[in-house]
C-alpha cells in the first residue's frame, strides 16, 4: 500500500462576479490529479508557474481544501477528518515553504520555533522537549548555540535548516517541500538539498517535492510528476522523465533549462584579461 | 562578429572601484573594494556572484546609481568609451543612461509604468534621447516592439503595460532600452524572475540582438547555467571583490580559485547522472563589514594553508592556466571544472 494516494483532485477558484455578485468566472487551478507515493520515496511535482503545483501541495495537507477528489494518508481518508482527527494526522504529514525569512516567527527564538509542534501536538514535559529541540538542531547540522538565536541573526541556509528541524520534530511520514530551495544561494542551495536527501535516507522520509528547476529534480527525486495548466502532463521515474520523456511539453521543459556548458567555449586570451595585467 | 581586442579601446573600463555604504553605528562600510573588470566593444561578460558578492552595487556603480542607493564611490573609477563617469554630473548621466549604456533588471513589471501604454513608454524615451518626432518615435516604437518579436506589434503598440506577461514585459523592456541604440546593456538578473520557457526565449533574443546590434553585455547573475550560455568572458565576485576573471571556456573547464570550483561543483549537471549528490561549500558568504584579513574565502576553502591564507590579502593575478585568479596556491593545486562535452 502506498503512504499517500490521491485521485481525481480538483480546484477551482473564483475569479470574478455577475451584477448579483455571484461568483461567475472560475479558473481551474488543478484539474483530475491522481498519484501515489511510496514510504521513503521523493516525488517532484514540476511545472512551470501557474501550473498548479504549489496548490497540490497544499490541498494534500488540506491547507487548501479541494472541490473533488480522494486523498487517502496510510489507509485514512484524510478528507473525512474533523477538526482534532485533522490536527493530530498533521503530525505525520509536515510541509516546509520557499521562503524561511517569512515562514518562521520574527519574534519567536529558534530554541522555541523548534519547540512549537512538540507544545501543541504531543505531551513532552519541558526537560524532554528540550533535550529533543537539541538534538533535532543536531539532526540538521546547526548544533546547539543557534537556541538563542532570533530569525534575523540568521542566514536564509539556516533558517531553512531551522523550519527543517521544526518539520521533523514530530517524525512525520511526510514533508510537503514547497521551492524549498528557490530563495536559497547557490552554494547553501546544495547544502539543504543533501541534508534533506541525508534525512530522507535516515528516517525513510517520503518527501512531495514542489520545484520549477528540473535540474535540481534530477539530484533529490526517485519520480517525477509534470504538471501544466493544472493537469498531469506526464508522471514516471526520474531516469524515464530525464531520459526517455514521452511528451512533447516535457521534452521543452527539458531543453530549456539551462546547463552549465559554455556556449563560447574558446579558451585562453580570446577576450581577456583586465586593466592592468597583460597575459602570462 | 569579430573586433581586435588588443586595438579596439574597452567600452567599460572599471578600474579600482570601490563603493560604500552608511553603517548601522555610523561611519561608512565597504561593500566592494578595489574591483577592475572591463567589457570591449561588442564583448558578453557574465558578472557572477552570490547575494553580499558585490556584483549588482558594482552594476548600480557603472550605471551612476550608487548616491541614489544610499551609497558613495570611495576609490577608483568607471570609464565609459574612454571618458569618465564617477564625476559627471547627473544632467549628462541622464543622457548616457540613453544612447550609450542601457539598463534591464529582474523586476519587468516594476520597471515600466503602469499609467502609459508601452508605445507612449518607448515613444518618450526616443523622442528624448533621439530627439525624434511624435509620428517617427511611434514608427521606432512600432519597430522596437517588431525587433523583440512582440505578435501583433502595430496594435500592441497602444497596450498597458499589465495587458503584458513577465516574459512579455521583459521584452518590451528590452525594446525600449534598445531603442535609443545603446552600445553597452546593463542585464541585472534579467531573466531570474521568469519561467524556465519563457527564459529560454529571452536569452535567444538577447543573442540575436548582440548579433544584429553588436551591443556589448554585462550580464548580472547568480545562474552559472545560465551565464554558460550568453557569456563570452566570466567574472566571478566573492565578498565584494573579483577573485576570478577568464573567458567562460577557461573559467568552466578549468576554474582557478577554489570558490569558482566550489560554485561550479554545487550546480546540477545533466552529465554528472541522475540522482548523484552535489558538492557543497560549508558556512557562508561573509557580510560586508567582516571580512577577514588573508583571503576572504579561507574559513570555507579546502585548500586554504594557516600562516599563508591568512596573512597577506592575496592579488588578482594571472594563473598558469590564463584566468586572472585571486587564489596565491593557484599555481600548486589541481581544481575541477564541469565536465568537457
Amino acid at each position: 500500500m502506498s503512504l499517500l494516494e490521491v485521485t481525481g483532485l480538483s480546484k477551482s477558484f473564483s475569479s470574478g462576479r455577475d451584477l448579483l455578485g455571484r461568483r461567475n468566472r472560475w479558473t481551474h487551478a488543478v484539474r483530475d490529479v491522481s498519484f501515489t507515493i511510496d514510504r521513503g520515496e521523493c516525488l517532484a511535482v514540476v511545472g512551470e508557474s501557474g501550473a498548479g503545483k504549489s496548490t497540490v501541495g497544499r490541498m494534500v495537507l488540506r491547507l487548501i481544501e479541494p472541490d473533488t477528489g480522494t486523498i487517502t494518508f496510510d489507509g485514512v481518508d484524510v478528507r473525512s477528518l474533523k477538526g482534532g482527527q485533522m490536527r493530530r494526522m498533521r503530525r505525520r504529514m509536515q510541509m516546509i515553504f520557499q521562503d524561511p525569512y517569512s515562514s518562521l516567527d520574527p519574534r519567536m527564538r529558534v530554541a522555541d520555533a523548534v519547540a512549537e509542534p512538540l507544545v501543541v501536538h504531543s505531551t513532552m514535559d519541558a526537560a524532554a522537549r528540550e533535550r529533543r529541540v537539541a538534538e533535532l538542531l543536531d539532526t540538521v547540522g546547526l548544533g546547539s548555540r543557534y537556541l538563542a538565536r532570533y530569525p534575523a541573526e540568521l542566514s536564509g541556509g539556516q533558517l531553512q535548516r531551522v523550519a527543517i528541524a521544526r518539520a521533523l520534530a514530530l517524525n512525520p511520514s511526510l514533508i510537503v517541500c514547497d521551492e524549498p530551495v528557490a530563495a536559497l544561494d547557490v552554494s547553501v542551495r546544495a547544502q539543504v538539498l543533501n541534508l534533506l536527501k541525508d534525512l530522507q535516507e535516515e528516517f525513510g522520509l517520503a518527501y512531495l517535492f514542489v520545484c520549477h528547476d528540473l535540474a535540481l529534480v534530477e539530484v533529490i527525486a526517485d519520480s517525477v510528476l509534470v504538471m501544466a495548466a493544472g493537469q498531469v502532463v506526464e508522471r514516471g521515474s526520474v531516469e524515464q522523465i530525464f531520459r526517455t520523456p514521452a511528451e512533447e511539453y516535457t521534452k521543452r521543459l527539458l531543453a530549456a533549462t539551462p546547463v552549465p556548458i559554455p556556449r563560447h567555449s574558446a579558451r585562453g586570451h580570446a577576450g581577456a584579461p583586465s586593466p592592468g595585467v597583460t597575459g602570462v | 562578429m569579430t573586433i581586435d581586442m588588443t586595438t579596439a579601446p574597452d567600452l567599460l573600463d572599471v578600474r579600482g572601484l570601490s563603493v560604500e555604504f552608511p553603517a548601522r553605528g555610523g561611519g561608512w562600510v565597504r561593500a566592494v573594494s578595489d574591483v577592475s573588470l572591463r567589457v570591449g566593444q561588442g564583448e558578453s561578460v557574465g558578472l557572477v556572484g552570490e547575494s553580499g558578492s558585490g556584483k549588482t552595487v558594482t552594476s548600480l556603480a557603472v550605471m551612476g546609481l550608487t548616491r541614489l542607493t544610499g551609497g558613495r564611490i570611495a576609490e577608483g573609477s568607471v570609464a565609459f568609451d574612454g571618458r569618465e563617469l564617477t564625476s559627471l554630473p547627473e544632467r549628462e548621466w541622464r543622457a548616457l543612461r540613453g544612447g550609450g549604456i542601457g539598463m534591464i533588471f529582474q523586476q519587468p513589471t516594476r520597471s515600466l509604468n503602469p499609467a502609459f501604454t508601452v508605445g507612449d513608454q518607448i515613444a518618450e524615451s526616443v523622442r528624448r534621447h533621439l530627439g525624434l518626432g511624435r509620428r517617427a518615435a511611434r514608427a521606432r516604437a512600432v519597430e522596437m516592439l517588431k525587433l523583440v518579436e512582440i505578435p501583433r506589434a502595430e496594435s500592441r503598440v497602444d497596450d498597458y503595460p499589465h495587458a503584458f506577461s513577465g516574459g512579455m514585459c521583459q521584452r518590451v523592456m528590452i525594446a525600449m532600452v534598445m531603442a535609443t541604440n545603446p552600445r553597452l546593456l546593463v542585464a541585472d538578473e534579467p531573466t531570474t524572475a521568469l519561467d524556465v520557457t519563457v527564459q529560454e526565449r529571452i536569452l535567444t533574443l538577447l543573442r540575436d540582438l548582440r548579433e544584429q546590434t553588436g551591443v556589448a553585455l554585462l550580464f548580472v547573475s547568480h545562474d552559472l547555467a545560465v551565464v554558460a550560455d550568453l557569456c563570452e568572458r566570466v567574472v566571478v565576485m566573492y565578498a565584494g571583490e573579483i577573485i576570478e576573471d577568464g573567458t567562460a571556456g577557461d573559467v568552466f573547464y578549468e576554474p582557478q580559485h577554489p570558490y569558482s570550483a566550489g560554485l561550479l561543483a554545487s550546480i546540477p549537471n545533466p552529465r554528472a547522472g541522475i540522482g548523484k549528490r552535489l558538492a557543497s561549500i560549508p558556512g557562508q558568504i561573509p557580510s560586508a563589514g567582516t571580512w577577514p584579513a588573508g583571503c576572504r574565502f579561507q574559513a570555507r576553502c579546502g585548500f586554504a594553508v594557516p600562516g599563508v591564507c591568512d596573512t597577506a590579502h592575496p592579488p588578482l593575478l594571472p594563473s598558469p592556466a590564463g584566468s586572472l585568479s585571486r587564489c596565491v596556491r593557484a599555481g600548486e593545486i589541481t581544481l575541477e571544472g564541469v565536465a568537457a562535452g
